[in-house]
């Protein structure tokens, strides 16, 4: 088990909390954005009814779910709610307090942030719920371990209901013979889990409205001076009205005051501002009924149900609740994912098989478990699969249970609003209400296509299948984390930029101790940033809060996967600094790290679980400090474990030893961390926060929250409107060129020694050529292939004839090439070598570095090359490892015509800067972009419709007037791969009719057509 | 720094000088890859931070910088429409066409990149794509050679009759032979939009060489 400390007990039952960060965000979003693969994160978190008046954006990122809270705020004193009875005193040290920093030495400064945050994170309860989830989550995986450990397990629930079932069969001889359910998920849900919980001995207030909330006045607080609430509500209300279509206003869409959109409609604005703006957590169904809504300010509830009762928070009971409502499931089954503290999916397909029972007595004797044992009710809805239970368990409360029967499904789903789907959340349902979209009947009239082009292709393609009742997301009990945060926007003042460094120091050691937690290290690390929106009143209405703000995010690529606070800090700071704030504006900080390798399932393990890259070994003085803290002793036995590891054992697992770890079997790991030496080459050119477009994954990408991608986004195009001025076109600076790693280009590892290269490199069986793409940077001057003398000749013969011809003329150019680059090398000195590979040589390099990045967006299909080898019948011949892309290079490297599919995508967004509107293909008009809809546009439907095709001639005929050959070149040759391997031959038509029409567009503007090789 | 903008006199002039540089190596460069003159007159040098081949024939180097000599105006003016390399076999009949087409960016303005090197960037990756274009182009007939023509916006050759950058190297016409070209196809090589220029290099190549 390994739950957050228990939050420290509260002591004085009359301290006033500060209002609670909306409560759902600080469970769900939390620390952890857990980013199912086929889904955009918020599509996961949220189904709830009265959850859904969040919008997505909040839920994603930027605003910190965790607030400054809690017993913390004894100290500050100065909360509206307590201002009433304690006048402010002392501020202990808060860095943001501006008249007494302005004198403190850095080290101090240190001290005290780093006091704030950890102080912040120990003692806020509602930090600690978040992280139940986590907590929640590694319970299950738990189970799941100890079960493996002592080859069975006892379920006492699923033993009495056998017994129970056996009894009633014996008596009734077996009339209820078990229904044909094919497979079952149970979504379990306590009924207002915290009103529940906080009533549960006060049988007085059952049946009363009441609301769990920190303030219990009469909702009503002076006003602080400098505060203007009045602007702010005009603001969002002005945002809920008028919806923009940026995303960089929606993402102000999340506010307090958007959850109680009739806030500011009554007239009543210069009361309001004196309205409490405690936020109620949880409302039981009483409140609800008079208009209370969970998120809703305390103060406006009031007003709206003067009867209401506030019950305060009792987090230790939360806790105990929710661990027995966990311990009951896992009396049932395993097949459990935690969802948050009151809300759990049960995969009950294969319990309900071996029972023999059918669904709605489970669930029947589920609830009354659970009511028995803890006291609360909880609802439970069923269905075929995620979406469907969810939705059931709508209908099912209050305490309750629904079966959605898969006949029932159309009718069920037709009439329901499409805000109630997961995922659609105010900002797109105000979208598709634009489209006159409203039910999910609407919904279903709406071509994927169209869907696809507005919202992108899979929240389009997601938003299709679940308004027809489609969700094959699967019941995940082991849970792969997919980043750990740590994020504060409250009570963020900062005057001076050594104050803010300490800061983003010290939320990097929170980081740390979050990864080490897990068991994990990250590789990309994000910066985000809530800066007061210009204009904005310096003080936001709510103490301590954030007010209207930018939401900013810049990342940076490590060069390699780290837990150390201290790497962290040093890139956050440079990213920091790369933004050129006003630190006075800060107004909330976010540390994300992403891109996670570790074991996840046993997390406490220190030892078993991290490998240590032999870089890091051999630097080991460098970075002990980060060793330290889980124990010198363990590391170095291990350490010494992975250098001994023999090469052969290497060779047989798709990563060779020398890197840190990456999960194996995914293509994406895989993929990430090859990405290192190009992003270090990459950044000797630019200098940048972000890496260039076309050097992310694009998976990555989408699997951010939308807002996230969508300042990515925005900072490439900032970026390439404006290049690096100050940098003189110095030796370094030709991009598609390989570098080894300098300090400048990695700064945050030192680089790897020059010694190990070669050593690592020496091939063995199985090995050979393969890891080569892996190191190009260890290898700078070698060219890209090993010597010939080094292939093994087996292994040579092993491949396919196709492989081994171009593998021959590699090395024939090779031969020609490295004399010349001696012979220049002696000319001059200050020519490296390694840029002296003529023309050719040059080219080849370039071409290879290029064709991994554009790996990425074909990786999800099988990459054209493949697609190659299938139609040549020679892909059983190819072995796993050479089909796991890296031959694919080689291939690529001297396949002369074919490279021109394969061209860059750098220059496309270092020219995409132009004011003036680039062509675009349904709103996209980056390349990477424009392949992806492709590419789901052709995987996904069987037969195009003629519109579509139009649109995409339109595309390519505007291609043409901007003057952009190459592109359309890239995008015509990706289509002919696409589309003419494709099962259906109406694609193949589909094809030759763009292609005509495009043709006799160039062929007007040129004169000439398209040769397409 | 001050910032150019169009109405600033020297602004066309620094875009010529940008362009005509390039132009120069590009010239040299395809001469080299696509085997108009022997390997032996060229010699390798760094441009742009990569390697270039360079002629080191004379007369072949003051020809070359000649006619950019006269292009540069054109240029400056803005009436330089496209600027091509014709590459013809032993019949004066073109095989391959590298197309230079330039215009100008909607909005001129060096201020943003006043060491222009994201310039320098966007030419370097010509040249790369230069030096690899063999592998989509088919091979040349022997007996190459070469010519340069500009096309030009509106009335420009009108001006250009009367002042003669350079004595005794005047614009001509160029002939129809020289022009057209049987079944050309075409092959995009690079796309460039920078703060000063607009450009894109393509070639057109004949179906059949031979």
């Amino acid at each position: 088990m390994s739950f957050p400390h228990s939050p420290p007990k509260q002591s004085d039952q009359s301290l006033v909390f500060p209002p609670p960060p909306t409560y759902q965000e600080a469970i769900k979003a939390a620390d952890t954005h857990l980013l199912p693969k086929q889904l955009q994160p918020s599509l996961q978190v949220d189904f709830n009814p009265e959850k859904t008046l969040l919008s997505p954006a909040s839920r994603s990122l930027s605003h910190s779910p965790i607030r400054l809270n809690g017993s913390h705020h004894n100290a500050f004193s100065s909360d509206p709610a307590s201002l009433n009875t304690t006048n402010t005193t002392a501020k202990p040290d808060p860095p943001p307090d501006t008249s007494s920093s302005s004198s403190k030495s850095s080290a101090q400064l240190l001290a005290q942030t780093g006091d704030l945050i950890s102080e912040f994170y120990s003692r806020s309860r509602l930090h600690q719920i978040s992280t139940w989830r986590a907590g929640f989550s590694e319970y299950v995986n738990e189970l799941h371990s100890k079960r493996k450990v002592a080859g069975g397990a006892s379920f006492p629930g699923k033993e009495r209901l056998r017994k129970s079932v056996a009894q009633c069969s014996s008596d009734s001889q077996g009339t209820s013979a078990p229904s044909s359910v094919k497979s079952c998920i149970l979504h379990v849900d306590m009924d207002c889990f915290f009103v529940s919980v906080g009533i549960r001995h006060r049988p007085d207030l059952k049946g009363k409205p009441v609301a769990v909330t920190s303030n219990r006045g009469q909702g009503r607080v002076p006003l602080r001076p400098g505060a203007n609430p009045q602007l702010e509500q005009q603001y969002y209300q002005r945002k809920q009205t008028h919806p923009q279509p940026e995303w960089n206003d929606e993402d102000l869409h999340r506010t307090p005051s958007q959850e109680s959109p009739d806030s500011h409609a009554s007239g009543e604005d210069q009361n309001a501002a004196a309205l409490s703006m405690a936020e109620i957590a949880s409302c039981s169904y009483e409140a609800r009924q008079a208009g209370v809504r969970n998120g809703m300010f305390f103060g406006k509830a009031k007003q709206l149900c003067p009867s209401l009762q506030s019950v305060p928070y009792d987090f230790e009971a939360y806790k105990e609740v929710a661990l027995t409502m966990y311990e009951t499931l896992a009396g049932y089954t395993h097949d459990i994912e935690a969802l948050s503290c009151d809300e759990v999916l049960i995969d009950g397909s294969a319990l309900l098989a071996e029972l023999g029972i059918n669904p709605e007595d489970l669930a029947k004797a589920i609830r009354a478990d659970i009511k028995e044992k803890t006291g609360c009710c909880a609802s439970v809805g069923m269905g075929s699969n995620i979406l469907l239970a969810r939705l059931a368990t709508r209908k099912a409360k209050p305490d309750g249970q629904y079966l959605l029967k898969s006949e029932e499904v159309d009718d069920f789903i037709r009439d329901l609003p499409v805000t109630s789907l997961p995922g659609v959340g105010p900002v797109m349902g105000r979208k598709l209400a634009a489209m006159g979209v409203r039910s999910c009947g609407d919904l279903q009239q709406v071509p994927l296509s169209q869907l696809q082009r507005k919202f992108g292709p899979r929240t389009g393609q997601t938003l299709f299948r679940f308004c027809r009742g489609l969700d094959d997301r699967p019941v995940r009990y082991e849970k792969e984390r997919k980043s750990v945060s740590a994020e504060m926007n409250y009570n963020i003042r900062f005057t001076r930029i050594d104050e803010a460094e300490c800061f983003l120091t010290n939320l990097s050691m929170e980081v740390q101790k979050r990864l080490q937690e897990a068991g994990l290290r990250g590789r990309r690390v994000t910066l985000k940033v809530m800066v007061r929106k210009v204009g904005a009143p310096l003080e936001p209405a709510k103490y301590g809060g954030h007010g209207i703000c930018d939401n900013l995010a810049r990342t940076v690529m490590l060069a390699q996967s780290t837990d150390s606070g201290q790497l962290i800090a040093t890139a956050v700071i440079k990213l920091f600094h790369a933004m050129k704030l006003q630190v006075q504006d800060l107004r909330g900080v976010g540390i994300q790290v992403q891109v996670l390798e570790g074991n996840h399932s046993v997390p406490q393990d220190s030892t078993g679980q991290r490998t240590r890259s032999i870089k890091e070994m051999l630097l080991g003085q460098g970075l002990s400090a980060q060793s330290h803290n889980r124990g010198a002793a363990d590391n170095s036995p291990h350490q010494e474990r992975t250098l001994l590891t023999p090469a052969p054992s290497s060779s047989s697992s798709p990563h060779p030893l020398f890197t840190p770890e990456p999960v194996p079997g995914t293509s994406k790991d895989l993929q990430a961390y090859r990405r290192t030496p190009k992003h270090s080459r990459a950044r000797l050119n630019f200098s940048i926060e972000v890496p260039s477009p076309s050097q992310v994954d694009r998976s990555v990408l989408e699997a951010l929250p939308t807002e996230l991608r969508e300042q990515v986004e925005q900072s490439w195009s900032l970026r390439d409107g404006r290049p690096n001025n100050c940098r003189s076109p110095s030796p370094q600076a030709s991009a598609p060129l390989p570098q080894p790693p300098s300090l400048k280009s990695c700064p945050t590892s030192p680089p790897r020694p020059p010694a190990s290269g070669p050593a690592l490199y020496t091939p063995t069986a199985g090995t050979v050529v393969l890891q080569i793409p892996n190191q190009p940077d260890s290898l700078g001057i070698v060219l890209e292939l090993p010597n010939f003398s080094q292939v093994d000749p087996d292994v040579f013969a092993a491949l396919p004839k196709e492989l081994q011809e171009e593998l021959k003329s590699a090395y024939n150019r090779i031969t020609t090439v490295q004399p010349q680059a001696k012979m220049l090398e002696q000319k001059n000195p200050l020519l490296q070598l390694k840029q002296s590979g003529a023309g050719i040589g040059i080219g080849r390099v370039k071409r290879r570095y290029k064709r991994k990045n554009v790996v990425s967006p074909i990786k999800k299909g099988p990459s054209p090359v493949k697609r190659r080898h299938t139609t040549n019948s020679l892909a059983k011949t190819i072995t796993p490892l050479i089909t796991s892309r890296d031959p694919v290079n080689i291939v690529k490297t001297e396949n002369g015509p074919s490279t021109s599919s394969s061209r860059p995508d750098i220059p496309e967004s270092l020219s995409k800067f132009a004011p003036r509107p680039a062509p675009a293909l349904a709103g996209a008009y980056d390349l990477k972009d424009i392949k992806t809809l492709l590419r789901e546009w052709v995987t996904t439907i069987t037969e195009p419709m003629e519109e579509d095709i139009l649109q995409v001639v339109k595309y390519c005929t505007d291609l043409i007037e901007d003057k952009d050959l190459e592109k359309l070149d890239l995008i015509i040759k990706y289509m002919k791969r696409l589309m003419q391997q494709s099962l259906e031959s109406v694609w193949s038509m589909a094809f030759d009719f763009i292609l005509d029409n495009v043709q006799v567009v160039v062929q007007q503007a040129y004169g000439s057509t398209l040769k397409i090789a | 720094m001050t910032t150019l903008t169009r109405q600033d006199l020297n602004f066309g002039q620094v875009v010529a000088d940008i362009l005509c540089e390039f132009l120069e190596v590009a010239i040299h460069l395809i001469l080299y890859v696509r085997e108009v003159y022997p390997s032996g007159i060229f010699q390798k040098r760094k441009k742009y931070n990569v390697p270039v081949q360079m002629s080191c024939h004379p007369e072949l180097n003051q020809y070359i910088q000649d006619t950019l000599h006269c292009v540069k105006p054109l240029i400056e003016k803005n009436d330089a429409e496209k600027v091509v390399v014709v590459i013809m076999d032993k019949e004066h009949h073109p095989v391959e066409r590298f197309v230079f087409e330039i215009s100008q960016p909607p909005l001129l303005s060096i201020s943003s990149d006043t060491l222009l090197s994201h310039v320098e960037q966007l030419l370097r990756a010509f040249i790369l794509k230069i030096s690899v274009c063999d592998a989509v182009l088919n091979n040349n007939p022997p007996g190459c050679s070469f010519t340069v023509l500009v096309h030009t916006r509106d009335v420009a050759t009108r001006n250009m009759e009367k002042v003669q950058v350079i004595k005794d190297f005047p614009w001509i016409v160029a002939d129809e032979q020289e022009v057209h070209m049987q079944e050309p196809r075409l092959i995009p090589l690079k796309t460039m939009t920078s703060d000063i220029v607009k450009m894109q290099l393509y070639v057109e190549e004949r179906a059949q060489k031979t």
